[in-house]
């Protein structure tokens, strides 16, 4: 379903980042090993990956500090973290403050690392149709969008944003030409693209 | 069929059970009617051999005899001196019955008219014997080291056991001297004087050597210890020997009679310099010397005068040459719980160092997990494809080789290690020391670069060196900047010395690391353990540059 979305394996250890890829291309997935975190973000922007499987412990680069800089280029790639030293605190901030997927013990457990690869690829396919569709609204419309989704009516968001209402009544009729989302219900889909991070 | 009382059998058996651990076979559990017929024959049989041995060597002394009482050279207390030694404290009253037995049948002893008096004067001085001995063995088996005697507590025993006996012995000596009627106090305590002088003698003379041949006997080594004399030693000493009688000779000639005192000298130099043996020897060629000049024209008085001389020589020797024995041992001991300590130290390192090695085994074992399941897979198509069987397979053995390594380095240095030194190659000790810290450097995010050099071999004990490397490694790895510092490793070889070293740049908020400390004192240790040093210095730009010191072959052990 999801055939050609590509698919980066970063570990220092070469062999295991080319077995990594293996295993997902045996899986149907097109997937290319890295051992250097540094050359791929220099490569990335020619071809964006919609998944990146990282070691947490490399030479180069921390797998933590690699994931900010990868969505500072590009925020809607799915990240999966694996370690060969889990701890606890690192297995948190790779979820909550890194938007990892999942973290993943080495040796690796291949059933879940599968699906972890496979639930990266849904979201970031999600995250992407979240911005093209939203990528021509300006800030203060996504300021409106935010607000609006999270069931604040005219009024209150005018009050929040110190605005008049009659202006939010002109950010919403510019938010639904832009998304195509013409209703309430629909604008809340949208911005449930945008969650899972 | 023995005719003995259940009392005296009951006694019996107690003397066999417990003189069975002084001939080294205790802890059977054998019935009471089995310690009777064998063991308790060979218990008599041995004592009877030591009357014997007793008597004749008590008939050998009676050459030197003074006042018709007590010889002023008695080697018969050497002997039960060592017996009572060997067999334990307990032994001492069927010793003094052996004595008292085989001595009366042979009829060296004469029973004067007091017959109590004169038993209670033959029997007497072994039991004293025994009391000293069982009192010294005691308070010493305390301070004792592995199970095996202080060798001061042998001469204590030795110089203190004649002395009690003596003053045990003024009880009976004051009743036999009085006969006559009156008391003759000077005779008295002369022949007290020369009971010691005899006993001291012989018991410092005849002792050692049977205590020594007995050890051996159940050691199975019998000269381990004269191979460690060495060629110019042996030299001085006997050069030392010959001019301190020369010198007596000199001052004998020139008239102030036979003074031992430049011999004391020299015996007590033996002792110091090369412990009890030599010193023993010193005492025996004194004693030769010694004894035919006080063989019977002598005076009572020169005799005793130089008897007196001779006893001081035998104790001042002997001690001297017990105390430099019992310090060889106390370095020795101190050296063996080094060892251990550097032990421990290096199986403290490995666990510090688990959970990068954990990593360093995850990586492995995962690529060999997904290896071997395509593996199967691939295997399991209709037409298995050789060659990807093949890279995979060999892709697996090259992983399983790389754990299989880390394994070997880490069980090599948790070992105890071996007590001698080996010829190494530095490149090979270095780079093994640096894979073993690898994992950590790079969980540290910073790398080590080896600078090579020339391989230079040197004789080391091997794992020691590494762990010193490992320690002054991880140092470098905790005080270097993060991410991206080098470590810089390298050997090199001059003036007969080794030079291992470790230089890194230091961070400048290095936070004071716990064990930081104790892996330079180890270090340290091992250093000097080689007869060798650790300087730590800081280079002109700032980088800490250890280095580790060490003699190429270390005959130069200072």
């Amino acid at each position: 379903m999801s055939g050609n979305e590509l698919v980066y394996v970063v570990d220092d250890d070469q062999d295991l980042a080319a077995s990594v890829s293996r295993l997902l291309r045996r899986h149907d997935l097109h997937a290319e090993p890295f051992h250097d975190p540094v050359s791929l973000l220099d490569a990335y922007s020619a071809a964006p990956a919609a998944c990146v499987v990282t070691d947490v412990m490399m030479d180069q680069l921390d797998g933590f500090e690699f994931s900010s800089k990868l969505r500072a280029i590009d925020p809607a790639v799915a990240i999966v973290f694996m370690t060969a030293w889990p701890a606890t605190a690192h297995a948190v901030d790779a979820v909550r403050l890194h938007g990892g997927v999942d973290y993943l013990e080495k040796p690796i457990d291949e059933e879940r690392l599968l699906s972890s690869v496979r639930e990266g690829l849904e979201w970031s396919r999600r995250a992407r149709e979240f911005s093209t569709r939203t990528a021509a609204l300006t800030a203060r419309e996504r300021d409106v969008l935010a607000l609006l989704v999270q069931g604040y009516s005219n009024k209150a968001i005018a009050s929040e944003l110190n605005i008049s209402a009659r202006t939010v009544d002109d950010h919403r009729a510019q938010i639904s030409t832009k998304t195509g989302a013409n209703s309430l219900a629909k604008l809340i889909a949208l911005a449930a693209l945008e969650q899972r991070r | 069929m023995w005719g003995i009382s259940q009392a005296g059998r009951t006694w019996l058996t107690a003397l066999a059970r417990g003189g069975a651990s002084a001939f080294g076979d205790a802890g059977s559990a054998a019935p009471a009617d089995e310690l009777w017929s064998g063991k308790l024959l060979r218990r008599l049989l041995v004592l009877f051999a030591y009357g014997i041995a007793f008597t004749l060597l008590r008939s050998a002394s009676s050459h030197w005899t003074t006042h018709k009482l007590f010889s002023v050279w008695f080697p018969a207390a050497g002997l039960r001196f060592a017996f009572l030694w060997i067999a334990g404290p307990r032994w001492a009253p069927a010793a003094a019955l052996a004595e008292l037995f085989v001595s009366v049948g042979a009829g060296t002893v004469e029973l004067s008219n007091d017959i109590l008096l004169s038993l209670l004067g033959i029997v007497a001085p072994c039991l004293v014997y025994g009391a000293v001995i069982g009192i010294v063995q005691k308070r010493m088996r305390r301070h004792s080291v592995n199970g095996e005697f202080d060798p001061l507590a042998f001469a204590i025993a030795a110089v203190l056991g004649p002395m009690a006996a003596c003053i045990a012995a003024l009880p009976w000596a004051l009743p036999l001297s009085s006969r006559s009627g009156s008391i003759d106090a000077p005779l008295l305590f002369s022949a007290l004087l020369v009971f010691t002088l005899g006993d001291l003698l012989g018991i410092l003379i005849l002792a050692p050597p049977i205590l020594w041949l007995a050890h051996a006997a159940r050691s199975g080594r019998p000269w381990t210890r004269a191979q460690q004399w060495r060629r110019a030693r042996l030299l001085e000493l006997s050069l030392l020997l010959a001019s301190a009688w020369a010198l007596v000779w000199l001052l004998q000639r020139v008239g102030d009679g036979l003074v031992l005192a430049p011999a004391l000298l020299a015996a007590c130099w033996f002792g110091l310099r090369s412990g009890r043996a030599l010193a023993w020897v010193a005492i025996v060629v004194s004693t030769l010397i010694v004894l035919p000049m006080t063989d019977n024209p002598v005076s009572d008085a020169v005799r005793l005068q130089v008897h007196m001389q001779l006893a001081c020589l035998a104790i001042g020797a002997y001690l001297a040459g017990s105390y430099a024995d019992a310090q060889a041992r106390a370095i020795s001991e101190i050296g063996r719980r080094d060892r251990l300590l550097l032990h421990a130290e290096r199986l403290k390192t490995v666990r510090a160092m688990s959970v990068a090695v954990i990593h360093e085994l995850s990586q492995p074992l995962s690529t060999i997990a997904i290896e071997a399941r395509a593996l199967v897979e691939a295997t399991q198509a209709p037409q298995p494809d050789a060659e990807e069987v093949r890279s995979i397979g060999s892709l697996i053995a090259v992983k399983a080789d790389h754990m299989a390594e880390l394994i070997r380095r880490l069980r090599a240095f948790g070992s105890s290690g071996s007590e001698s030194q080996t010829v190494v190659s530095l490149r090979h000790l270095v780079s093994d020391a640096v894979s073993l810290a690898t994992p950590e450097a790079a969980n540290g995010q910073v790398s080590i670069a080896c600078v090579g050099g020339p391989d230079v071999t040197a004789s080391v004990h091997d794992v020691e060196i590494r762990q010193a490397m490992l320690n002054l490694l991880r140092n470098a790895i905790a005080a270097a900047p993060k991410p991206g510092g080098v470590i810089t490793v390298g050997w090199s070889q001059a003036d007969g010395f080794v030079r291992l070293w470790v230089e890194n740049p230091v961070a400048s908020d290095t936070p004071r690391q716990r064990g930081m400390g104790l892996g330079l004192i180890i270090t340290r240790t091992i250093a000097q353990a080689h007869g060798g040093r650790l300087e730590v210095e800081t280079t002109e730009t700032g980088a800490v540059r250890s280095t580790l010191h060490v003699p190429i072959y270390e005959g130069s052990e200072v």
